[in-house]
């Protein structure tokens, strides 16, 4: 951290590593409900898979003016620049996601969220605003051969992948939530969705997304595919 | 199907997405301590509420949360345009109409330039 900075940065996760994710301070969105139940049909004829990408290291950056500094930084330490209006990036764990004209997101590994924030607040002198989001957000991913079927009936977006194609990422409402929809993987046979959810939505839209799936077999998993 | 195009997310987007803002072009007097009460309530709390042309303000509040402006008409609801904050639109000359009631000749230009 550098000297002059005004910024008190804690470490959310530091003993993270101690204690483990379970006994540590960061829990996914679901675990009060108990969800996802051991239920749901079989993985076999699934049309739709439902799985949580539970805490995730989430970064919200904020730049006008310094912009391309912030781009210049992030590419010299997770290897994507900022992404350009309505497009993601991704480079292995890495993904930044354009949110607005002067805002990105971007998730990493819990254990790196830390280290990349001070990074990046070294390598900027200026003014931009870093803040870490990872315990208010959580991502949900909808994949499978019927997952576009259910986000039409979710959300108003047109999610025909001519228009939401890959790596594109949209702001937009869904069910009587908001989410962050970014096509991950797209073909016209299946695709693979990311929802980054506000955390107290968790629960709503992950009952939302099971029923909705319901009439495809859908089948939700805590685990990663 | 009420679709609305923002500026800056350079797309048409559903008007669920949005939210209206109040009139827009309100210049923040430069001098308040100045003014009497009631030039300085009148900036607060007075409004046009024109039956026609409008410019409003409206947020893309569920996408990528910026204001932006809109000419629009109060009495058929149809939006001639969208631009952002900043930019001045003008009509280039007579007003020119088209099939759906859209103006078509208003182009945005920056304050400064143009």
């Amino acid at each position: 951290m550098s000297n002059d900075s005004m910024v008190a940065v804690m470490d959310q996760c530091a003993d993270l590593s101690a204690s483990g994710a379970d006994a540590g301070m960061l829990s996914s969105g679901l675990a009060h409900a108990q969800l996802p139940p051991a239920a749901g049909t079989s993985t076999t004829d699934s049309g739709v898979l439902l799985t949580e990408k539970a805490v995730t290291g989430l970064l919200m950056l904020r730049a006008t003016s310094n912009a391309d500094a912030l781009s210049t930084a992030l590419k010299s330490y997770c290897g994507i620049a900022l992404s350009s209006r309505l497009h993601s990036d991704t480079n292995g764990a890495y993904c930044v996601r354009w949110m607005s004209p002067d805002a990105w997101v971007l998730s990493c590994p819990l254990e790196e969220v830390f280290a990349i924030e001070g990074a990046l607040r070294d390598a900027i002198p200026g003014h931009i605003a870093i803040v870490n989001i990872s315990g208010g957000y959580t991502i949900l991913e909808l994949s499978g051969t019927h997952a576009r079927s259910v986000l039409m009936k979710s959300t108003g977006y047109d999610v025909h992948p001519d228009h939401l194609g890959q790596g594109k990422v949209v702001n937009t409402t869904f069910a009587k939530a908001q989410v962050t929809l970014r096509a991950v993987e797209v073909d016209e046979a299946q695709g693979r969705y990311e929802l980054l959810v506000r955390r107290s939505f968790t629960d709503y839209l992950w009952l939302w997304l099971q029923r909705a799936g319901a009439e495809y077999g859908l089948h939700a998993t805590s685990e990663p595919k | 199907m009420f679709l609305i195009h923002c500026p800056y997310c350079e797309e048409h987007r559903e008007e669920e997405e949005f939210h209206a803002a109040g009139q827009a072009h309100l210049p923040r007097p430069l001098d308040p301590d100045s003014m009497t009460d009631e030039q300085w309530g009148d900036y607060l709390f007075y409004r046009k509420n024109t039956r026609g042309e409008y410019r409003e303000l409206w947020v893309h509040a569920a996408g990528c949360g910026k204001y932006f402006n809109v000419s629009r008409n109060t009495q058929t609801y149809e939006i001639y345009a969208t631009y952002k904050t900043g930019e001045v639109l003008e009509s280039t000359s007579q007003m020119s109409v088209g099939p759906t009631g859209s103006v078509l000749n208003y182009r945005t230009a920056d304050k400064e330039g143009s």
